[in-house]
Parts: structure tokens; C-alpha cells; sequence
């Protein structure tokens, strides 16, 4: 018994040894939607290979921007790499958080969607890597649009999108001409709003950084959004977000969908089909744009073995890790980061959506304009954006369930976004 | 040592842990609502971090008070919620405790279902009740308002008695996550969800009801009703005071219903919204934090004052 014991604790000694010359861990904050939940699994061939162990922390979308954003602005360094998006990599590392990402020549830098890597980058330099992106796009039953003899267009015109929901809906069927964000919150209905408004000719804020949400394009945006979701959409749509509508759409209740590119992969229903977001003409286009990225907390003590992980987990060999893995396949690759991975023909073989969803990504523009003076599409990356964009998300709500008129949700949107922005030392 | 300072002695680490506890979270609110603490801001990086120097006296407060949208909404609501839960988890809590204190066969088992609603989680019973029970669409709410607007165009199509449902309106689900309702769906799920607790309490103290003067006031002729006014009400104001007190206590608090329910649109309360503020400006979190401390406080007091008698008497 006594040298079983003996041995067994040299034996695990020198396992130790052998570890602890190369040991590092590394603790990996992620949001927990089904692309980094598989990554845990896909990355164990990772840890076999390099000796790096891997401590996977997923939370909920908006208790890991909680967690994340305490941590990184106190410097509580609990974590060694975290999972963030557009909105906050820009300003991030502009105020010093997180580390610049340089990679090697293997990495393919140009490889990644030009649209999305100046979405995650400050002056020039990337400063989160992307793991997958996404825009919006139009998602709809062609077997519906073609029983009420309609059609939908690649960057159709909202009067036409808006017939064409007249056309489908049908509730004592249960069907809802269009399903679209209502629930409030600066990603849910604030995402899809915003692109409305982008297309209609607004924006957030002017060039001195005072809210705009008061002018002429935002009434009519408004005003057209109450119009087609309240006169054609489900009951309860104040309610609904991207899994609201996933069920709902799944349950073939919807006609048509405009939301994030990544849904087409869920969808259940026979007949779906793709177009490119409608466009009341504006240059700033109706496509919003997105990225789940990966960054570096400024001062990790890991951080090179940080970078290391990274620089393998959104190279075109983990796409193909994924692809191959016996657990995953080609449909379950993360998609919109890299144009390698659109020019797969495995990829191409099993996803119907990849040209719309490419399309829609690279013609989305997240750098300021003359028309848009911040970036971001359905966002301003500025970090106010996220109390402000609460506050109007929940008046837009309101607008919506007939609480307040479309004039009065936009001038209480108004003056809060104004004491927000004065309150933050704009002017 | 006289006899009194051998146990203030023991008692002293417990009393000063709870005092550090209690002190150095509310001493750091307080030291935040005074200065101007962003958690991010490129324009003023020495906003971000606590500081003296970013003294800004009660400008936190002004702000929250008269230049931030909801503060007086948000006041309005956590009243207004912990006050309806309130009077109908008593209400409803009295009505079945009565109800079931009579034997009956099977009533072990009632007792248990009546109960178990409350060892349900907060957020489960929010979801539960907003998707499976509210939803307009997929809910039972929505099937229903489906089921009866089939149920009434079959009825259109009777000869005579059709001519009549003819003019029946179609009906619309109430959707319960919008601005007007939301507060509604917060009441009924945790009205469900606390009634037990209530009936648990009153169902406790009515064993201990005097049975004699029961059998007297029967002899006397009192009615159901005069006995239920006359001696069972008074017999629980105990009772009765302590279920108010406890869930104003934790109501004045609920979080995670407003969340899921609706994010805040409609039935947002104070700690919402302090919430809220939290995701960058510290500042008028914590101002906001000190309002709480005070409406809390205020509320305490109503009740004490109210209620506070029939616990010391």
C-alpha cells in the first residue's frame, strides 16, 4: 500500500514537473451562444497540443458586458481573454484596455472582412479579433410571398416591404406579415431601429456629439416602423428580440424577418429565402454590422499566451478544425470573419445563406461619414452609447404598444439622449 | 468587570463585522454620489477613477432628480408595485388560509401545492409566467383569446343567434410585456409567487385560534361573516403585520421579474434603474443608491408606525 502511495505521488510529481515548465491557464470570458459554447469542445485538441489549459467562463450577453467591462475599466484582471463586440472594442482600445493584436504573415490578416476588422480597430490598428460576424438581411417564406403574388428585392424599398407584409399577413391563420425587434435594449430593438433610421437619413448624433434623434428623418423612420410592425406584426411585439422571433418564425407564424445574418442558420421552416435589407436610399446603407471578437485585457500577466490562443481561434485552421471536428461540421462553422471561409466549397455545400449574408456584411460601412459622424451602423461606439441607447430603446418601445405618440416618445428620447450627452462633458 | 462587560465583550467582533459590512459599502455609496465617477469617458479619462478631486457636491443628485427621465417614474412604480402585491398576497393569503383550515379530505396534499409556488426561483417564475402563461402568441394567454375567437365565429354561422355574435368584436390578446402592462405581469408573478408565504404564516396562527369563543359566538348567533371581522382578523394582526413588513422589505427590491419582463419599459423601479446608470456612470448610481437607502427608509417608517403597534402590544 505504502509504495503504491510512494510512487503514485512521484509519478504525479513528475507529471507536475512536466506541466508546470509550460503550464499556463488561461481564464477565457465568452458570451454563451452556440459558436463559443463549441468552442470549448474544439479547442481541447488545442490544450492537447500546446499544453495550455483552459478555463471557460460563459455567461449571458448582458452579464458578461457587466462583468467585462467592471473588471477591464478597475484593471480586476480576472480574466485573460474576453469576448467582446463592435461596439466596445473601438473605445476600449482607444482608452488603453485591451492589448493591439499583431499576428504573423500565417494569419492572413487581409483575410479577414474588411468591414469588420475597421469595426474592431482604432487608428488603424485591430485591437479584437473577430470570431464571427454578422449583419442583417431580409428572411422570408417564399412560399408565402408567392401565394399572395408578391415579390421581394434585393435592397427593396420600404413601401414595397411594407405591401409585401400586407400581402402574407394573415393572423387568423397565424400568420404575421412581419416579425421584427421590439423588445427594448441598445442591441435588441435599438439595432433594427437604427438601421431604419440610417436608411431614412438619420443618425444619432451630429458632428458636435448633440443627440439628433428630434429631426424629421427619425419621425418618419419612427412613424414607419409603428406603422408596419404594429398594422402587420405579431401581438406582443414589444416583447420580442432575435429568440422571441427565432420561436416564433420557427413556428411558421412569420412572413418575413429582418434581422442578424447568423438566424439564418437556426431557421427550421421549409421555403426560406434571402434578400439583401430594404433602403429608403440613403449611403449609409440598412445593413447593420456586428462582431463577437476576442481581446486582451491590458497587463495579463498571460498575455502572450493570451495572444497565442486567439491567434489560433479565429485562423482559418479552426474554421477547418470546426469543419472536420466529429461533434460539429461544415454547418456549424462560425461564419462572416473571414472571405476564405465563404470560398469553401464544403462551407458553400451546406449553407444557402452564404452569398446574401457575405453580400450584406461587406457592403455594411461602420466608419464615420459626413452623414454619420461616428462609427458604427446600428451603434455609436462611443461609451455612452450604451445609457443612451436604453433610454430611447424603451421609448421606442412605448411608441410601439401605443403608450405614447411617435412625436412624444422622440422628443422624451431627445432630451433624455441630451442630458445624457451633456452629463458625459460633451458640451 | 461588572457583569455586563464580559458579554458586551463577546458580543463585539459579531457587532463590528456587521458594522464594516454595513458601513464601508454605504460609506463608499455616499463617497460616490459626491464625485464624478464614469467607469469610461475619452473625453474626461479622470472621471474614471474615484477621486477626491472630482468633487462635484450634489450635482449627481441634481441630475438624477431633474434631468434624468425616470427617476420619478421609477418612484412611482416601486411604490406602486410593493403596494399592490402587498394588499392582494394579504387579501388572497387570508381568503385561503380561512379557506383550508377546516379539515377536508386530501388536505395534507393541498397545503403542499398551495405552498410550493413559493420555493419556485424569482427568474423561473418570471419566465415561466412572461413566455408560457402571458405570451400573447405562443402563451396560454394567446391560445386562449384564439381559442374564443373560433369558438365565436363558429357561433356567427346559428341562424338567428348568429345575427347577434355577428356584432361580437374580434378579440385581441393583451400583450403583457408593453409600457401600460408591464407592471400588471410584475404583480400577478410575484402575487403568485408570495401568497403562500402569506398563507403559510396566517394558516400557522389560525391554529392557535380560540376555539371557545369561536363556540360562543356561534351560541350568541354571530354570523360567518361577524366572526371573520370580529375575532379571526384581530386574532392575526400579528400575523398580518409581519407578512407586510417582511415583503416590503424584499419587494421594494425585485429585480429580476422587471428584467424579464420587459427590461425596464413600463415597470421600472429603483434598484432598476439604478441598475441602469451602473453600466457607466457610478456616480448617479450611487446617487440614485442613497434615494433608495431613503425611500426605504420612509417606507419603514409608514410601516412601523402603521403596523409597528399590534408588534409591540
Amino acid at each position: 500500500m505504502k509504495t503504491i502511495r510512494t510512487s503514485a505521488l512521484a509519478a504525479t510529481a513528475a507529471f507536475g514537473l512536466a506541466i508546470s515548465a509550460n503550464a499556463t491557464e488561461l481564464t477565457i470570458a465568452i458570451v454563451n451562444n452556440g459558436h463559443m459554447i463549441n468552442m470549448q469542445k474544439v479547442a481541447e485538441a488545442y490544450t492537447a497540443e500546446t499544453g495550455v489549459s483552459l478555463n471557460w467562463v460563459a455567461l449571458e450577453e448582458g452579464v458578461l458586458r457587466e462583468q467585462v467591462t467592471s473588471d477591464t475599466a478597475t484593471g480586476g484582471g480576472q480574466y485573460d481573454i474576453i469576448n467582446i463586440g463592435m461596439q466596445e472594442a473601438p473605445i476600449w482600445g482607444a482608452a488603453g484596455w485591451i492589448e493591439p493584436l499583431n499576428f504573423g504573415s500565417s494569419y492572413d490578416m487581409d483575410d479577414i472582412l474588411p468591414a469588420i476588422r475597421a469595426g474592431l480597430s482604432h487608428e488603424g490598428t485591430m485591437y479584437a479579433a473577430p470570431f464571427y460576424g454578422e449583419s442583417s438581411m431580409v428572411m422570408y417564406r417564399k412560399d408565402l410571398t408567392d401565394a399572395a403574388g408578391v415579390t421581394i428585392r434585393d435592397s427593396d424599398s420600404w413601401a414595397n416591404i411594407k405591401g409585401a407584409a400586407a400581402a402574407m399577413h394573415n393572423p387568423d391563420n397565424g400568420v404575421y406579415g412581419a416579425c421584427l425587434r421590439g423588445k427594448p435594449g441598445w442591441g435588441d430593438n435599438m439595432a433594427f431601429i437604427t438601421t431604419v433610421v440610417n436608411s431614412f437619413g438619420g443618425a444619432w448624433f451630429a458632428a458636435d456629439m448633440r443627440p439628433t434623434i428630434d429631426t424629421a428623418a427619425w419621425e418618419e423612420a419612427i412613424n414607419f416602423y409603428v406603422d408596419l410592425l404594429g398594422n402587420y406584426g405579431p401581438p406582443g411585439s414589444e416583447g420580442n428580440s432575435f429568440n422571441e422571433i427565432l420561436a416564433l418564425y420557427n413556428e411558421g407564424k412569420c412572413g418575413m424577418w429582418i434581422d442578424a445574418t447568423i438566424a439564418a442558420s437556426f431557421l427550421t421552416v421549409d421555403g426560406v429565402a434571402y434578400a439583401q435589407s430594404p433602403n429608403a436610399g440613403n449611403p449609409v446603407g440598412a445593413n447593420w454590422l456586428w462582431a463577437w471578437a476576442m481581446a486582451v485585457p491590458a497587463g495579463s500577466p498571460n498575455a502572450d499566451a493570451a495572444k497565442a490562443f486567439i491567434e489560433w481561434a479565429t485562423s482559418k485552421d479552426y474554421v477547418q478544425a470546426v469543419g472536420n471536428h466529429p461533434d460539429f461540421g461544415w454547418g456549424s462553422v462560425p461564419t462572416g470573419q473571414r472571405a476564405s471561409t465563404y470560398a469553401l466549397p464544403e462551407f458553400q455545400a451546406v449553407a444557402g445563406f452564404a452569398a446574401a449574408e457575405m453580400a450584406a456584411i461587406e457592403s455594411a460601412a461602420p466608419a464615420a461619414t459626413d452623414l454619420k459622424p461616428y462609427v458604427g451602423v446600428q451603434f455609436a461606439a462611443i461609451p455612452e452609447f450604451p445609457e443612451v441607447g436604453i433610454a430611447v430603446a424603451q421609448e421606442m418601445a412605448a411608441a410601439l404598444s401605443g403608450a405614447k405618440s411617435v412625436k412624444d416618445a422622440l422628443a422624451a428620447s431627445q432630451s433624455a439622449a441630451d442630458a445624457i450627452m451633456s452629463e458625459a462633458g460633451y458640451y | 468587570m461588572s457583569q455586563r462587560t464580559l458579554p458586551r465583550l463577546m458580543q463585539t467582533p459579531a457587532v463590528l463585522l456587521l458594522l464594516v459590512w454595513m458601513l464601508v459599502p454605504l460609506g463608499m455609496t455616499i463617497f460616490f454620489s459626491f464625485i464624478r465617477y464614469v467607469l469610461n469617458n475619452l473625453r474626461k479619462p479622470e472621471w474614471t477613477t474615484p477621486n477626491i478631486d472630482n468633487w462635484r457636491g450634489f450635482g449627481n443628485y441634481e441630475y438624477v432628480l431633474y434631468k434624468s427621465k425616470d427617476f420619478w417614474f421609477a418612484v412611482q412604480n416601486s411604490v406602486f408595485i410593493v403596494g399592490s402585491i402587498i394588499v392582494l398576497t394579504v387579501a388572497l393569503g387570508l381568503a385561503i388560509a380561512v379557506l383550508i383550515n377546516r379539515s377536508f379530505p386530501g388536505r395534507g396534499m393541498v397545503r403542499v401545492l398551495l405552498i410550493s409556488p413559493f420555493f419556485v426561483m424569482p427568474a423561473v417564475n418570471a419566465v415561466l409566467w412572461i413566455n408560457m402563461l402571458l405570451d400573447p402568441v405562443l402563451g396560454l394567454n394567446g391560445l386562449i383569446v384564439n381559442g374564443l375567437n373560433g369558438v365565436i365565429d363558429g357561433l356567427r354561422d346559428f341562424p338567428l343567434l348568429g345575427n347577434f355574435f355577428s356584432f361580437w368584436p374580434e378579440l385581441q390578446p393583451i400583450s403583457f410585456r408593453a409600457t401600460q402592462t408591464s407592471a400588471y405581469a410584475v404583480i400577478v408573478m410575484v402575487t403568485w409567487q408570495w401568497t403562500p408565504f402569506a398563507i403559510l404564516i396566517f394558516m400557522t396562527s389560525l391554529q392557535s385560534e380560540d376555539q371557545q369563543q369561536k363556540e360562543a359566538a356561534i351560541l350568541d348567533g354571530a354570523s360567518a361573516w361577524s366572526q371573520f371581522v370580529n375575532l379571526t382578523i384581530p386574532h392575526l394582526a400579528r400575523p398580518i403585520a409581519i407578512v407586510i413588513m417582511i415583503q416590503a422589505i424584499f419587494h421594494l427590491s425585485l429585480y429580476a421579474e422587471i428584467e424579464i419582463v420587459s427590461r425596464g419599459n413600463g415597470n421600472k423601479n429603483l434598484p432598476y434603474l439604478i441598475g441602469e446608470f451602473a453600466s457607466n456612470n457610478i456616480g448617479a448610481a450611487s446617487a440614485t443608491g442613497i434615494f433608495a437607502v431613503i425611500l426605504a427608509n420612509i417606507v419603514a417608517i409608514f410601516l412601523l408606525r402603521i403596523i409597528g403597534k399590534s408588534l409591540m402590544d
